[in-house]
């Protein structure tokens, strides 16, 4: 019987998305001018890899489409083509037209047609569709003529054991055609003495003149594939030559491919195999720390107490680790979405008409899989802002004194359990005074308001926001800004705004490794336990030194540093028991959320540690005020508290800047803990 | 657990339709459960308590490192908290991949009920939480009432 192909189809998917990115990221290497072999072997391979695995599992067109770009990036490593921006944007069009058909395939679409795009590929590197047959030849996508083939059917001698009839096959093919002639290969007949009657000696080749398509050629053999050889040639003639078309680059452009395929990009996940062997090592050791306590506990005798110590030490240390590789497991380095940017940035460049230049810093930082993919977006909204905005036009540049090109530089790093990622670009800075402008324009902030240059700046995350003089293609239609802030705060992150006039912007983003594990404060209210996500802890006070206020109609704030700041206390917003007033050292908490800065008081601190965010959901809707639950050490459930929905439940309001409360704040003098 | 009780339900249907149920103890009275609903049934465990839920959720627990809401059944019928001691049982069900620990004051034992010992239930007027009541289920002499957990569990 025919073996199943398309339960390869998610691996294969999955490598393409791989070779794709190579190609994206790496054809762009090419406008550099610096074309080196391996540069080009890595482009050769990508396209070779894809246009093998898809003739194997019948993507024609993706075949095809590969096979064009082999024959252009061939021509490159032989040095018969030139290297040139026209080629290179050629290819990523090729590229994206790939991606669309490999997005396409997955959710089992029919594929565009690829002539088009393919004669412009055969063209650019002189092929022109005649200079090799793929294996195998591709089928026409839009030609419906009749094509001539070349079948050639040469069974394995066991094939009548398997009782099937080579004659049955060959009427089955023969009908499919209008015109057939049929030749029998007589290469591996024997003598007559030494012949077996039961063993099939002869192949056929037919040569068929048929509208039928390749797939349907292949079904014919489909139950003598594993005991047959089928070769399918086609005639190159009846291809078509399609005239050269304009729209199919563009729409294979607009068709968004990286959308597509993201949408089941959680599916799966590869994983290094030497991440898999460690895992296998540490559950072994495991297994044999596990068996050591229970071998000491039988026969257990005080006197054997260290060994059952000891023992219990390795099951604690292995246990550890697991948790450290499992959770690497999730890791990918943020490389793979950097990459894009190389693309973008060159697209920008040729749209906005500016030179800009990408500089990527530490691509192999890891983080959590669908951190990095969360990431992407607002990443690429930086990106196109400092392209848009950031960078002056190369004229400016020039008369400011700076070198015609603008740097954009995407920068990762680890820094302590996080993962800070900067987007800078040394373009003229943000202008503060417009900014401020233009916050009072909307009422976000009042006129004549003493604002520090930092709290102007992060008006600009604010939804609609945007300075920009015209509304290009790209971006200053205002959107944006406030997504990314979203996005970030969606991944519990922070971002931060830092720049110099003249000198450029930074934008750092600073994320927790993965969303399964935050870093936490544990406390203690009452008889209860909890946890507050440590990113937004600002500072702790113990009460004695910041007095607390009752204020009517304001309910209660503590004074920090003289000024009055909201007091939530759990007891109220929660209905948790807090120590009896007086008893203990209670301290406040100072917690920021967005706009929102108040304190929240708790009986004790118990300690900073990780914790496993665990879900309520489905056993249970998510109460408010409660991010999560997480397990303690000693196997009780702790929650995690929501400092936003704390906030919304003690009717914390937005802090005001503008002096129109009374409660206002002054500026945060350490925004970051 | 399961396993084991499904091998009993097998080996022990003598009646076409016979069902099994769990019956434990509420205060006075005892109630049934679907068996299949059951997935195991835990001894003392630490319950920590909720906040902004219904008074009927005790707190919620860790079942191997899920978090499970842990539901009072007295409170759930409208009475008031069960004393919560080393001797409580939860027993933990499971519906529609929602896993909820029922908090009782003991469990009973097994009972096999054929569709003809499962009565309609009651029409007692207004009464609160009649709404959980699928049927009243006779084993000899013992009147067992049955539990809607889809009712109880919303």
């Amino acid at each position: 019987m025919s073996i199943d192909l398309s339960r390869f189809n998610q691996s294969f998917f999955e490598e393409c998305k791989e070779h794709v990115r190579v190609l994206e990221e790496r054809l762009v290497e090419l406008d550099s001018g610096a074309v080196d072999a391996d540069l080009l072997g890595a482009l050769f391979r990508a396209a070779h890899s894809i246009k093998g695995s898809s003739g194997l599992l019948g993507f024609d067109a993706i075949t095809r489409l590969t096979h064009a770009m082999e024959n252009v990036l061939d021509g490159l490593r032989n040095q018969a083509l030139a290297p040139s921006p026209a080629l290179t944007t050629l290819l990523l069009e090729a590229t994206d037209m790939l991606a669309r058909l490999v997005a396409l395939a997955q959710d089992n679409e029919p594929a565009p047609d690829v002539t088009p795009l393919c004669t412009k590929l055969d063209v650019a590197s002189g092929s022109g569709g005649a200079h090799e047959t793929p294996a195998p030849t591709p089928a026409p996508v839009s030609s419906g003529g009749p094509s001539t083939w070349h079948v050639t059917f040469q069974p394995q001698p066991e094939m009548f054991a398997r009782g099937q009839d080579p004659a049955l096959v060959l009427r089955e093919l023969v009908d499919l055609g209008s015109e057939a002639e049929v030749k029998a290969l007589l290469d591996g007949l024997p003598p007559l003495e030494s012949l077996d009657p039961e063993r099939c000696f002869l192949g056929w080749r037919v040569r068929l003149v048929t509208t039928a398509t390749e797939a349907a050629l292949r079904d014919v053999f489909s139950f003598v594939d594993d005991v047959a050889t089928v070769l399918l040639e086609r005639e190159p003639d009846a291809m078509p030559e399609l005239p050269e078309t304009v729209e199919s680059g563009a729409e294979a452009r607009s068709a968004a491919p990286e959308a597509r395929a993201e949408k089941k990009a959680d599916a799966t996940l590869r994983v290094a195999t030497e991440k898999v062997d460690k895992l296998v090592n540490l559950v072994g050791e495991l297994v044999i720390a596990q068996a050591m306590i229970s071998r000491s506990l039988v026969d257990f005798e005080p006197a054997k107490l260290h060994t059952l110590v000891q023992a219990v030490g390795d099951l604690e240390r292995h246990t550890r680790e697991l948790q450290d590789q499992v959770m690497n497991i999730r890791m990918v380095p943020i490389g793979t979405i950097f990459g894009r940017f190389r693309r973008l940035v060159r697209d920008l460049s040729g749209n906005l008409g500016k030179d800009v230049r990408l500089e990527l810093v530490g691509e192999d930082t890891e983080l959590d899989k669908s951190m990095v993919e969360h990431l992407a977006d607002p990443l690429m909204h930086l990106v196109r802002n400092a392209a848009d905005h950031g960078l002056e036009t190369t004229e400016q540049r020039l008369a400011a004194g700076k070198p015609a090109h603008g740097t954009i530089t995407l920068a990762a790093r680890h820094q302590g359990g996080n993962v800070v990622v900067d987007v800078s670009d040394d373009g003229k800075g943000l202008d503060t005074a417009r900014i401020l402008a233009k916050a009072i324009e909307r009422g976000l902030a009042s006129p004549g308001a003493e604002l520090p240059p930092e709290r102007v700046h992060e008006f600009i995350f604010a939804a609609g926001f945007s300075t920009a003089q015209a509304v290009t293609d790209l971006s200053g239609r205002g959107v944006g800004m406030d997504v990314v802030k979203r996005s970030v705060d969606g991944l519990n992150g922070t971002i931060a705004i830092t720049t110099t006039p003249g000198q450029g912007t930074r934008f750092r983003i600073t994320l927790p490794l993965t969303l399964a594990i935050i870093d936490g404060m544990s406390l203690r209210v009452g008889g209860s336990t909890f946890v507050l996500p440590l990113n937004q802890v600002v500072e702790t006070l113990p009460l004695s030194t910041a007095p607390v206020r009752s204020i009517y109609g304001h309910g209660e704030v503590v004074l920090v540093r003289g000024d009055p700041m909201p007091m939530v206390r759990l007891s109220k917003v929660l209905s948790v028991d807090d120590d009896a007033e007086g008893a203990g050292r209670p301290l406040a908490v100072v917690l920021e959320t967005g706009d929102v800065r108040f304190a929240l008081r708790v009986d004790e601190l118990l300690g900073k540690a990780q914790f496993v965010i665990k879900s309520l959901e489905p056993n249970l809707p998510r109460p408010d005020g409660v991010l999560g639950a997480t397990i303690m050490g000693d196997g009780t459930v702790a929650l995690i508290l929501d400092v936003p929905g704390l906030a919304r439940l003690g009717d914390v309001r937005a802090r005001a800047d503008d002096g129109r409360s009374p409660l206002s704040s002054r500026a945060p003098q350490e925004v970051y803990a | 657990m399961n396993a084991q009780v499904n091998a009993q339900s097998q080996a022990a249907g003598p009646v076409m339709g016979t069902r099994q149920f769990l019956s434990f103890r509420v205060g006075a009275e005892e109630y049934a459960i679907d068996i299949l609903a059951v997935q195991e049934i835990r001894g003392h465990t630490a319950i920590t308590a909720l906040p902004q839920t219904p008074p009927w959720v005790r707190g919620a627990m860790n079942l191997r490192g899920v978090i499970v809401p842990v539901f009072d059944m007295q409170q759930r019928f409208g009475g008031g908290p069960v004393e919560y001691s080393r001797f409580s049982v939860i027993i933990v069900v499971s519906i529609g991949g929602r896993q909820v620990g029922l908090l009782v004051d003991a469990v009973n034992d097994v009972v096999d009920l054929a569709p003809g010992a499962i009565e309609p239930p009651p029409d007692v007027g207004a009464a609160g939480s009649s709404s959980f009541v699928q049927g009243l289920g006779r084993h000899g002499e013992r009147l067992l009432i049955l539990l809607d957990l889809q009712q109880v569990m919303a």
